[in-house]
């Protein structure tokens, strides 16, 4: 063999073909990452079909049990549980979804570059990010809160506040993750190479350290995920996030921990989905994890 | 490495006076008044307590008296627990959430970590999933969900512990337990992934080939290099835990630190609101050095680099 | 395998060990007479001069005695206190109490008429900055002395003729001022006790901690625990101590309601301060002897800003009244715990005739709602509920938002905030409509009333009506109970016309009490005197 047609073989199947093709594989992960898009879909389709609206009330009915008309039963203003868990997985969902997203993208770049460059100006970075950790974040949402309060009219845009919210604290635990582990990288024989090379700095980091954190960095952002949804309820209790009578998994298991002995299912429909999903997004990242794995993978 | 700690020590008192500032002049910028309720008091009541607190000055005095009064060890005094100094506030309930921080930590670690390594070591079996599973309990029931269960299970229904309160040693269980189990959850994940990464290396391979016994390469080889992320992840986590959950204080009525945080900032305390989080800062600073030092210790190619 | 057998039979031993629990601590409690009660939050101070709310009045009930005191069951009768008898002169607007020759201090000292002087005037001091310095307002010139108008504190109307006579000269003829001494702002504070830790006017004073504290009630300060509980007990040194039953009072810092109820399930509290909604079904179906319902003469309503424009149209004020459905909220969300308000003052004495102007009838609040120029809610510009971070505020916001919204096709939002931001929020006028609670400090209509007047603190509406405020001003001179009445009546009356604020429902307590509790009963302002309460040896029936 050519030493090209090497280089051009090692292309062709990239690390990204090659993990999808040990994704399939892996049958835990892929029955996860269906049931996770199954319940998704559920969440955006279901509303849409019920007979029922988020904010329906029925006064005289109170909360109920499961029935044959109130599959998940209602709650105490007698609104139907099931669209309101599936409203609510649309609002989790999104928030979880996306403020983890910008929490990775903030992470990963900023603590790859402190942990490449190193020195004082790692030193400036991770010092950045103490001082980040180190402000209360029921006081830097107030003042958001404050802040933003001229914008906050439409849903949306209180969606996006709070987006930007949780992703802004988010990131911090995560970028000291990617540094420790780019910190060990950089020392090691792959990235002396890549630099002898004279290979930039931007390149050196995107193309040959963050691929190797992805491990970690796909197990801590599905983490992240379960602490957004919960940032979102608490947000949202005051006064920043979604309105009442909107809802979301955060703010149903909530208010049905706070009645858990009379009305149980308001505590456990919510929860199972909650937990339901995010078991799934974490084995379906481990099987991530996994599968980007190249050199477990050829053991 | 001594010149190391000392460069460390003054970034970090840089990084006390950033924070301190900022939430100086953030909690100013709140609205609220700590004196409101729900009879609302008058404007000469408001505009005395301003007075006595010092309130009325102009907001760069205000600072400069802060700086110079806890440059002195004095950190004000709480608005809202009359006649209670910060400083006596955190002396009076650090001491409570640190041993049930670290109780939660030890549990966290002992259930956590195990499992996490045997799922790498065994990994895509049934002692993968199954520990995995029970593992991400943690996480999905938050702690306001798992406190109270725990509290109506194993304290009314089985009748083995008390639902809340601090009076015998068998009390701590079932907090720590709640606030352990969550952190676990994080242990568990970040140990599987840090091992499988380790374990999937060149010298395991070669220790391996060279006919090590297996439970000797993990303890030996793999662990340095396998609990790397959990140990960047346990600073902030370290700190974190030690300084209480406001939610594990409320359910298991606990007089800890944890919620003065929470609650100082919704009453606008503001000398409470800085003392609490600058003490957190404090603590955060110091845990994230221990796990820099221990990163370097645990990794020979890392060296200590002064700046 | 040793490692294994060690951890089982650790387990079993500790499985047996729980089995045969010891007495729950209720019992042990109920036998040494001590009373386990929750109490809420942490106070903000054991200082008379520092609080404000009813749950910090509790503890200084257990500690503090004024002038008068509470009957045990009923809220209107009034005993003698630290004054053995007294006489009104002036046509009310002169008392003289005696003072018993036996009263002292917790630590021995005579209790004489200048500490109450200088109790209040350390309180109207303008440089402490007591936190309800207005419910001493009714002296004569203490207002203005508060203000800083009248340096001289001898131009206030509390004089100490001697050691055991105190003279109060008031503003004006109150013939009920005895309930008024019943508010813990009359209680005295031991000044020499206060003056050795430190400044009699200094806000860092440390003498309200146990091994200082010094007080004048049935019990003394044992321990205070921060954030974690208070404890009381006997005191040597009081005045009628032989019929005190108690031994002790010990107050629970319990602020997670859920937390309180598994307390008193647990058998480690005699008496709860609250209930949650959820749970009251439970108990008024399984443990009615535990449950107490009971009236609290309070009012829960909703403020409309009175500066903005949509809310300066009465039409839309009462059709926003109207459509509000108030037997269905109270009945059905509320599982009837509290009673739906037709009015503002609730029920409270014979002598007052309730003027209830309030109905529902959404027909004609659509019709109104036309009227004022937005037929089916159209064109209303676009305003929300503001509740502070409470599940039952929001939760009853959600009800009136669905019963606007069927009723009258209004679009109404909900806003929420944390508590000290939203009283500041109501504060600065900053709000649509609001959610407001108040509770009587004594049990007199005006005690709802005088805060509607122009400029009060807790007017917050932007209402005024100078007819209004000449009524309460007459009511201050009345000194006719019917007469009296009459022109609260009418003040009231011309107050619910305008539909200011939309009532909701007049408070009812909802606590749990353990059998054992002896001595309690039902009062609408909700103190419940100490000295008249005991504890036997009942026990509570397994609550699952």
């Amino acid at each position: 063999m050519t030493p090209t047609s090497s280089m051009a073989l090692e292309r062709g199947s990239s690390l990204w073909k090659d993990a999808f093709h040990r994704l399939q594989q892996n049958k835990l992960a892929v029955l996860c990452l269906i049931i996770f898009v199954f319940i998704a879909v559920l969440c955006i389709v279901g509303p849409w079909l019920s007979p029922y609206s988020e904010s329906q009330t029925d006064l005289n009915l109170k909360a109920t049990g499961p029935s044959k008309a109130h599959w998940f039963g209602t709650d105490q203003l007698g609104r139907d549980l099931l669209v309101r868990v599936m409203e609510g997985g649309r609002i989790s969902l999104a928030v979880g979804l996306a403020a983890t997203l910008v929490s990775v993208l903030i992470g990963v770049a900023y603590g790859a570059t402190a942990g490449y460059l190193g020195g004082k100006t790692d030193a400036a970075l991770m010092r950045i990010v103490d001082v980040l950790f180190g402000i209360p974040f029921i006081i830097f949402v107030i003042l958001l809160r404050v802040v933003m309060d001229p914008i906050l009219h439409t849903p949306w845009q209180k969606l996006m506040v709070l987006f930007l919210a949780i992703g802004a604290v988010e990131w911090l635990t995560m970028a000291r993750i990617v540094r420790g582990q780019v910190l060990t990288l950089s020392k090691m024989e792959f990235t002396e190479a890549a630099r002898s090379l004279g290979l930039s700095s931007r390149r050196i980091i995107f193309a040959h350290l963050i691929p190797n954190t992805l491990g970690p960095v796909i197990v801590y952002s599905t983490l992240t995920v379960p602490a957004v949804m919960l940032t979102e309820a608490v947000l949202s209790f005051i006064g920043l996030g979604v309105e009442p009578p909107q809802s979301s998994w955060g703010l149903l298991i909530k208010d049905g921990a706070a009645a858990m002995e009379t009305y149980p299912w308001l505590l456990v429909f919510p929860a199972i989905l909650f937990a339901l999903s995010l078991f799934c997004l974490n084995f379906a990242g481990d099987g991530l994890r996994d599968a980007l794995d190249v050199k477990g993978a050829k053991d | 490495m001594f010149r190391y700690l000392l460069s460390r020590f003054l970034q970090s008192l840089l990084v006390l006076w950033v924070v301190v500032t900022a939430i100086f002049f953030m909690v100013k910028a709140t609205p609220g008044d700590p004196f409101a309720s729900e009879k609302a008091a008058s404007k000469y009541v408001i505009e005395q307590n301003n007075k006595v607190f010092g309130l009325d000055k102009p907001l760069l005095v205000q600072y400069g008296i802060y700086l110079k009064n806890s440059l002195q060890g004095e950190m004000g005094w709480s608005f809202k627990a009359e006649g209670r100094s910060v400083r006596e506030i955190i002396a009076e309930s650090f001491p409570t959430s640190m041993r049930l921080g670290l109780l939660a930590l030890a549990i966290a670690v002992v259930i956590g970590t195990p499992i996490g390594v045997i799922a790498a070591v065994r990994q895509n079996s049934l002692s993968d999933y199954i520990p995995m599973s029970l593992a991400m309990i943690g996480i999905c029931l938050p702690t306001f969900v798992m406190g109270p269960l725990l509290a109506i299970v194993f304290g009314l229904k089985l009748g083995w512990f008390n639902v809340a309160g601090l009076s015998e040693w068998s009390d701590w269980v079932l907090p720590a337990t709640t606030m352990g189990l969550f952190y676990a959850a994080y242990f568990a994940r970040l140990a599987r992934a840090g091992m499988l990464e380790t374990l999937s290396q060149d010298f395991i391979r070669t220790a391996k080939a060279k006919g090590v016994p297996g439970w000797r390469i993990v303890i030996f080889h793999a662990l340095r290099g396998g609990l790397l992320p959990l140990l960047s992840f346990l600073g902030p986590a370290m700190a974190g835990i030690v300084v209480g959950s406001f939610v594990v204080e409320r359910v298991f009525q606990i007089p800890g630190l944890g919620q003065h945080f929470t609650e100082a900032a919704l009453n606008k305390d503001s000398a409470l609101v800085l003392g609490t989080a600058a003490f957190y800062c404090a603590i955060l600073v110091v845990a994230n050095l221990l796990v820099d030092v221990l990163q370097v210790l645990l990794n020979p190619r890392l060296r200590f680099a002064a700046s | 395998m040793g490692f294994v057998r060690h951890i089982l039979v650790g387990l079993i031993m500790f499985a047996a060990m729980a089995c045969e629990r010891r007495e729950s601590m209720v019992t042990q409690f109920s036998r040494e007479k001590i009373l386990l009660k929750g109490n809420g939050t942490e106070p903000r101070s054991l200082d008379l001069h520092l609080i404000q709310t009813t749950t910090e009045h509790h503890i200084m009930m257990a500690l503090f005695e004024g002038l008068v005191n509470e009957d045990a069951a009923d809220d209107t009768t009034i005993h003698p206190g630290v004054a053995e008898t007294w006489e009104s002169l002036d046509n009310f607007s002169r008392w003289v109490f005696h003072l018993r020759p036996d009263a002292k201090w917790s630590d021995g000292t005579p209790l004489v008429a200048a500490d109450f002087v200088k109790s209040y005037k350390r309180q109207l001091s303008p440089s402490f900055g007591a936190l309800y310095p207005e419910m001493l307002y009714k002296l004569k010139n203490a207002e203005s002395f508060h203000k800083g108008e009248t340096k001289d504190f001898n131009q206030v109307g509390a004089k100490a003729l001697d050691d055991h006579t105190l003279e109060l000269t008031l503003n004006g003829p109150i013939p009920y001022f005895l309930s008024v001494l019943l508010h813990f702002t009359w209680f005295p504070v031991p000044i020499q006790v206060i003056e050795k830790y430190g400044e009699l006017e200094s806000r860092f004073n440390q003498w309200t901690r146990p091994g200082n504290m010094v007080s004048n009630g049935p019990f003394k300060l044992k321990e205070w625990k921060f954030k974690d509980y208070i404890e009381t007990e006997r005191n040597p040194h009081y005045w009628d101590t032989k019929n005190v039953k108690l031994n002790g009072v010990r107050f629970v810092v319990v602020p997670d309601v859920a937390t309180e109820e598994r307390l008193f399930r647990n058998g480690r509290l005699h008496m709860t301060e609250t209930l949650g909604l959820d749970r009251i079904p439970f108990y008024k179906e399984n443990f009615p002897e535990v449950l107490r319902v009971y009236p609290y003469l309070g009012v829960y309503f909703y403020r409309m800003n009175g500066t903005l424009p949509v809310f300066k149209d009465v039409r839309v004020r009462q059709a926003l009244n109207l459509a509000l459905d108030r037997d269905t909220l109270v009945n059905q969300t509320l599982h009837g715990t509290h009673a739906p308000a037709y009015g503002l003052t609730p029920p409270m004495k014979a002598s007052y005739t309730l003027p209830r102007p309030l109905t529902y009838d959404p027909e004609k609040g659509r019709q109104l709602l036309a009227e004022a120029g937005y037929p089916g809610g159209k064109g209303l510009p676009k305003f929300s509920i503001l509740v502070n971070d409470v599940e039952t505020h929001i939760l009853i916001a959600q009800v009136v938002q669905d019963m606007w919204k069927r009723n009258l096709g209004v679009d109404v939002g909900i806003r929420t905030e944390s508590s000290s931001v939203f009283y500041d929020t109501q504060n600065r006028l900053d709000y649509d409509i609001a959610r407001a609670g108040w509770i009587a400090d004594f049990v007199e209509p005006i005690s709802f009333l005088d805060m509607w007047t122009k400029g009060n603190q807790n007017n917050m509406t932007g209402w005024e009506n100078a007819q209004f405020d000449k009524l309460i001003a007459d009511s201050y001179t009345a000194t006719d109970p019917a007469a009296r009445g009459k022109i609260m009546e009418e003040a009231e009356t011309l107050f619910m016309n305008d539909f200011v604020i939309v009532p909701i429902y007049w408070y009812n307590r909802q606590i749990l009490v353990h059998p054992a509790v002896k001595g309690w009963h039902v009062k609408v302002l909700d103190n419940h005197p100490f000295t008249a309460m005991d504890l036997g040896d009942e026990t509570l029936p397994a609550i699952h």
